[in-house]
């Protein structure tokens, strides 16, 4: 018999803030985390907009050693893991946990601050701890470190995917028996000016507003921030009394095989009916969908055209929206902070909102929950992410598992 | 002199977190609570301080700090060469 996926612990250090609750009361109140870039003169940007942690308070338990060998998405992701560990409530030392973090970029942070300093400052020295800091399994081997774990640990950089992968395998490792339990999420941190002016030069970003699949829609606003998730069998949260909050019902990952940039509709729909096909659900079956929904003009078309084929007539009882519209893309982490963002909001009884959404666009024909959470007693989601390098990955998640 | 002094124990204070007394030539490192990884970034905040470069390695067996005085000795010992201007 399959052994079945739980989710025991949830962590998340987001703009929209950090800590389960916080961010639970943001999705509901559709709150925006997106403001002008603070951590540095953002004034030669054309997009000089993110959804930045301006206020972030590392969790108890890492101390300044701790942090000082770590880039800021891996502090992110080893704060975001304390809380998920705390509220997860297992003992999770020993061979038998897997440790699989997500990033797109890594350690963007640390290499573009010691670098400016070698290279526009003149710098003769780096700080000591600059490779620890930029070597892209940090925050995975910090945590094992942390808590003792010495089964398998490892990065997944897959662009946009990365997070939702590392969930997606460290579920694939547990129901396969090769391990127990699994801390899996995504990390990114990558609010710097190499890399934002980077970004402008693909012509994506958004100067003012994210809005995903409104007709006024002017692009992607990035954000920063981790989520981390416990994974164990769902027997054993069960035997042990432990917080069961929710199962990880299917996973698919496929490639477009088509663009580095640009989506593709098979694709889209390819992964979707499979993860359909892996959690053993129909189309009907899923209530809500936590879309990629970047705010581009692509990837929203394509992605709201994937859902229609492949949802069909239920669509008129499906609900999509994108809460980068609240925490910004963060990239390598977002897989795992939607994720995370659906089983609080679903936990919590309303469907997370869509905001800054204006004029309907008649190609993204989707009930996006505009601007306001919506109350509902949906248990079945999808949580989509759709990578740069065509590599997707959708993970189906039932909040309150038979 | 007196000067490097305070500094060189200033940057070890900073990092001696887990010490409350008072920290002076004679204190042993260790006692300090400090590990190999804050020896790293105390010669690294040495060397910015003074703009000098401290002969300090993990892969070699010397020099050995052991005392606050023998961190002291290596960077009055550092400053005295003449071409650390031409290095920094």
């Amino acid at each position: 018999m399959t052994r079945r996926v739980a989710v025991t612990g949830l962590g998340i250090h987001s703009a929209i803030g950090s800590g389960c609750d916080p961010v639970a009361e943001a999705l509901a109140s559709g709150k925006s985390g997106i403001a002008t870039i603070q951590a540095f003169d953002p004034s030669r940007l054309k997009c000089p907009i993110a959804a930045e942690i301006t206020d972030f308070v590392p969790a108890a338990g890492l101390t300044r050693k701790h942090l000082a060998l770590l880039d800021r998405h891996a502090a992110f992701a080893a704060s975001a893991a304390v809380e998920a560990v705390d509220n997860a409530g297992a003992d999770l030392a020993g061979e038998r946990t897997a440790v699989i973090i997500g990033t797109g970029g890594a350690s963007l942070s640390t290499m573009d601050q010691e670098y400016f300093r070698l290279y526009g400052e003149g710098a003769t020295r780096l700080h000591p701890f600059t490779v620890p800091r930029i070597m892209a399994n940090a925050a995975a081997s910090h945590i094992t470190i942390h808590y003792g774990i010495t089964g398998p640990s490892f990065t997944i950089s897959s662009a946009c995917s990365s997070g939702a992968h590392a969930i997606g395998l460290g579920y694939q490792m547990i129901q396969a028996g090769l391990v127990d339990r699994a801390i899996v999420g995504g990390a990114e941190a990558g609010l710097t000016y190499g890399n934002l002016k980077a970004w402008e030069g693909l012509k994506v970003m958004a100067p003012h507003c994210c809005r995903p699949f409104s007709a006024d829609r002017e692009g992607m606003v990035m954000g920063e921030g981790a989520a981390v998730l416990v994974l164990e069998t769902l027997a054993a949260a069960r035997d042990r009394a432990g917080p069961v909050r929710a199962e990880i019902r299917g996973f698919a990952m496929t490639s477009d095989a088509h663009d580095p940039v640009h989506p593709s509709l098979a694709g889209a729909k390819q992964v979707l009916r499979q993860c359909l096909a892996d959690a053993d659900l129909q189309a009907g079956d899923i209530e809500y969908i936590n879309a990629h929904g970047t705010g581009t003009g692509a990837n929203d078309v394509i992605e709201a055209q994937a859902i229609r084929g492949v949802f069909g007539r239920h669509n008129d009882h499906l609900a999509v929206s994108s809460t980068k519209s609240m925490h910004g893309h963060t990239l390598g982490a977002a897989g795992a902070i939607e994720c995370v963002a659906t089983i609080l909001a679903l936990a919590r009884g309303f469907l997370p909102p869509t905001i800054n959404f204006t004029t309907a666009d008649p190609e993204c024909a989707l009930d996006v929950v505009p601007n306001q959470a919506r109350p509902s007693t949906a248990n079945l989601a999808l949580s989509t992410s759709f990578a740069f390098g065509g590599s997707n990955a959708v993970l189906a998640l039932d909040l309150d598992p038979a | 002199m007196a000067d490097i002094e305070q500094t060189v124990i200033d940057i070890i204070r900073a990092k001696a977190e887990d010490h409350d007394g008072t920290i002076d030539r004679r204190s042993v490192l260790v006692e300090l609570g400090l590990d190999s990884l804050d020896a790293i970034e105390i010669v690294f905040e040495i060397e910015t301080a003074f703009s000098i470069d401290v002969p300090y390695s993990h892969n070699d067996a010397g020099p050995e700090f052991e005392t606050v005085a023998d961190v002291i000795d290596a960077v009055s010992t550092a400053m005295a060469k003449p071409s650390r201007a031409v290095r920094d």
